[in-house]
């Protein structure tokens, strides 16, 4: 792999400290859908031009990308705000594509991680408009206050954390093996990453869906519901789309 | 005949189906079409066993589209017989039981959802499936347990369950993937072919089939509760009593079900079945003690699960797997039935205490003697008299190798650790009449060494009909006779020295020395702390937490 990929690609899947410019910038993007957009495509540039070489990076760089996003997995695992943490989750995942580089999908891989981040991303910022942020500290209670609402939001949280059949799923399922054959280490740090993603996710929902709500609910409408709803189910068959062609 | 497999997993799948979108117009009375479907798939799994256990349809893989691949093998119809049956008796205790609290609807979605993916894990026979079918199992367990939304008790210990679960999780990933490069398929029936001959594959530079067997073994371990693992499922009352019931039958058995689903990789892994015998021999005897100490019966039970599921890793380890699947379902129904018969014990109990009110009676029953001689020495002789008369009348009557049979006579001190634990704590060695205990004690020895023998050769003959593949599965987990003897003697010793210790304590009233008494606290303290194993996760959680929130800051959330 050429320095001409490699210096462009560490700034397009940002490696730390990179990666902080990255954040700041999504976490400054006030509009909600815009950044949800742009968290869907915003890997893409960066997986085409590696998907440009043939051969892996150096095992020096493929480390620093594990280490990064080990690192924004284990530091999501205590944010209380759930926009700054599907940004740490999407410079994470963007990171772990690096274990990808050199193998084939690289374009589906990227689109595999960023779908249901963006998914999520959306959710958020309904309720961030509904309750004014999606934050630990605001006790939201969800579950009681808004079930629709918190049923997809946990749906989506999942998705992000790759659970079946969330297109990250096979994602990770496709990088794991990708690297399976060839470094233990790689691989190990893939697999941490998966459980450091979902201990996040579960702390988040613990926050933010559970708890007995005191107000009269307040929920989307059956509308929006279904066509969120749509969107899970769009979700899962992309998933296993996607599986089909990375495995 | 071919579609059964799928109709049985389709059947939760449409109920969970109609039940979200049917909920509004029905109400609760939407619970019905649940149990109704439920009950075909049951009767659907029975015709699949039926024609399993008569040879009245080929055995072979079921092949729908893609990965949606199934066995129809005897484990399959058997298991997928055991779940649905399971899950019908839960679903219709559920109507009542679950009729006040809220969420009722949310509930039964989860509990058909939990049922099709239970299926789908012990009938898949594609590797993705499979993993598919594995990680939801943990999902659906922690919403199931986290049914009741406002309690914060509930919903911190089905996330503790569900880390475990994602621990237990990614090593079976890892396990696949390593399969898949070395045999360049994804179907689990191509896979035992290729492996059958052997293979000289390796993986991470040691053998693949130790490295798999390994990972496998992990997976199981983390959802079978063995020790260092099992801090989840002591707590896991919280969630509703028909979970808890799933959950002890069925659900913490799928590590048993999964070493029994790779066990063609097992036949090339000696080495981890060995592991998994000690870890299942420490697993049980820690279950086992702590049980005893725990002064909350609910957690005494999830502790008494952590023991049996130790058995049933030991039965593995010693090459029985199919009496790893008796003893599975066994538990299953024996463990079900307690829960499911909770609340009617303890409602029971409110209405009616069973002491009659005549002051006669309590003058009488308060004041009768306890009988305090107990017949120790016989007791003791007997339980060492009764395994090795049997010992010997194998090797003379069955076979003269029998002393070689290491899984046999493993299985026998399992009888023996059963019927001394049937002395204790059924009879409790107490009886007007001696003759009638010792009858009623050989009937039990003769019950446990005679039903364990012959079940496990019904299963071993059901499940694994090919008598080489057997051979060779218990040949792999072998030792060499020497140190099989040495861990023989050991084992008899300990056994014999409880019993002293135990008699000469008793029988004498020997005074207790003061180190004696002090070790004594220190070991009651140290278990009923529950050997400090939660605690130190609480500690590493809470470290690594901190670290996360100190970088945070420092770093400005960027």
């Amino acid at each position: 792999m050429s320095v001409l990929v490699i210096l462009p690609a560490i700034l397009l899947l940002p490696l730390f400290p990179f990666s902080m410019v990255a954040v700041l910038a999504f976490d400054r993007l006030r509009d909600g859908w815009l950044r949800s957009l742009l968290l869907l495509v915003w890997t893409l540039p960066g997986a085409a031009l590696l998907s440009t070489s043939d051969t892996a990076p150096p095992a020096w760089l493929v480390a620093w990308a594990m280490l990064t996003a080990l690192f924004y997995a284990w530091r999501a695992v205590v944010l209380q705000d759930a926009r700054l943490w599907i940004v740490f989750l999407a410079v994470s995942s963007s990171a772990l594509l690096w274990a990808g580089a050199g193998g084939a999908a690289m374009i589906a891989k990227a689109l595999g991680l960023s779908l249901p981040i963006a998914f999520a991303s959306a959710l958020i910022e309904i309720i961030e408009r509904r309750r004014g942020a999606a934050h630990v500290a605001l006790d939201l209670r969800l579950a009681g206050r808004a079930p629709k609402l918190a049923g997809l939001f946990f749906i989506g949280l999942l998705a992000v954390a790759a659970m079946p059949v969330s297109p990250s799923f096979f994602v990770l399922l496709a990088l794991v093996s990708d690297q399976a054959a060839t470094s233990v280490m790689t691989t190990l740090a893939i697999l941490a990453c998966w459980l450091l993603w979902s201990w996040a996710a579960a702390r988040l929902v613990t926050g933010i869906v559970i708890g007995r709500a005191h107000t009269a609910p307040n929920d989307i409408s059956d509308h929006l519901a279904s066509f969120y709803g749509a969107g899970v189910v769009g979700l899962g068959l992309v998933g296993v789309l996607l599986g089909g062609i990375m495995l | 005949m071919t579609v059964l497999p799928a109709l049985i997993i389709l059947l939760p799948l449409v109920s969970a189906a109609l039940t979200v979108s049917l909920s509004a117009r029905m109400g609760r009375r939407v619970s019905d079409i649940s149990v109704v479907l439920i009950g075909l798939s049951f009767a659907m799994s029975s015709l699949e066993l039926w024609s399993a256990v008569w040879g009245q349809a080929p055995r072979n893989e079921v092949v729908l589209v893609g990965w949606v691949t199934f066995f129809r093998d005897p484990l399959s119809a058997l298991l997928m017989w055991v779940i649905a049956g399971f899950s019908l008796i839960v679903h219709a205790y559920s109507r009542r039981y679950m009729a006040d609290e809220p969420g009722f609807v949310r509930f039964f979605v989860l509990l058909n959802l939990m049922t099709a993916a239970l299926l789908v894990m012990v009938s898949a026979s594609h590797l993705v499936l499979l993993l598919i079918a594995w990680h939801l199992v943990g999902v659906l367990l922690y919403l199931l347990l986290g049914q009741d939304l406002h309690s914060q008790q509930a919903q911190r210990y089905a996330f503790v369950t569900f880390f475990t679960y994602r621990l237990g999780d990614l090593p079976v990933v890892l396990a696949a993937v390593l399969l898949f490069h070395a045999f360049g398929t994804w179907s689990l029936p191509e896979i035992f072919t290729a492996l059958k001959g052997g293979s000289d594959a390796t993986a991470f530079g040691l053998p693949l089939a130790g490295v798999v067997g390994f990972l496998v073994a992990l997976s199981a371990f983390a959802r079978s509760a063995q020790f260092l693992v099992h801090t989840w499922l002591p707590y896991t009352m919280s969630g509703p009593t028909p979970v808890s019931a799933l959950m002890h039958a069925g659900i913490v058995n799928a590590g048993g079900v999964l070493i029994n689903r790779f066990a063609p990789v097992y036949v090339h892994a000696g080495e981890v079945l060995h592991l998994m015998f000690i870890v299942g021999l420490v697993t049980a005897i820690i279950g086992s003690v702590m049980m005893l100490t725990q002064h909350d019966v609910k957690k005494a039970l999830g502790y008494s699960t952590m023991g049996q599921m130790g058995f049933m890793i030991m039965e593995c380890g010693v090459g029985a797997f199919s009496l790893a699947i008796y003893h599975l379902i066994a538990h299953g129904m024996f463990k079900g039935t307690l829960f499911l018969n909770a609340s009617g014990v303890i409602r029971s109990a409110r209405i009616d205490d069973g002491v009659p009110p005549e002051d006669l009676y309590t003058f009488i029953v308060e004041r009768r003697p306890v009988r305090t001689r107990r017949p120790w020495l016989a007791m003791a002789i007997f339980t060492l008299a009764v395994p090795a008369a049997v010992l010997f009348l194998a090797h003379y009557f069955v076979e003269q190798d029998f002393f070689e049979k290491q899984g046999a006579v493993i299985l026998l001190f399992f009888g023996w650790m059963t019927g001394a634990q049937l002395i204790f704590a059924t009879y409790h060695m107490r009886a007007e009449n001696p003759v009638r205990l010792f009858s009623l004690i050989l009937v039990s020895f003769v019950i446990v060494v005679v039903g364990y023998s012959l079940i496990a050769h019904g299963f071993d003959v059901f499940l694994r009909p090919d008598p080489e593949f057997r051979k060779a599965l218990y040949a792999a987990a072998g030792i060499r006779l020497v140190y099989f003897d040495i861990f023989v003697a050991i084992l008899t010793t300990v056994i014999v020295l409880g019993w002293l210790y135990a008699y000469y304590v008793e029988r004498r009233n020997m005074p207790t020395e003061d180190w004696n008494r002090r070790l004594r606290q220190l070991f009651y303290s140290v278990v009923s702390h529950e050997l400090y194993v939660s605690t130190l996760y609480a500690s590493a959680s809470r470290h690594i937490l901190s670290g996360a929130r100190r970088v945070n800051a420092r770093l400005g959330w960027r």
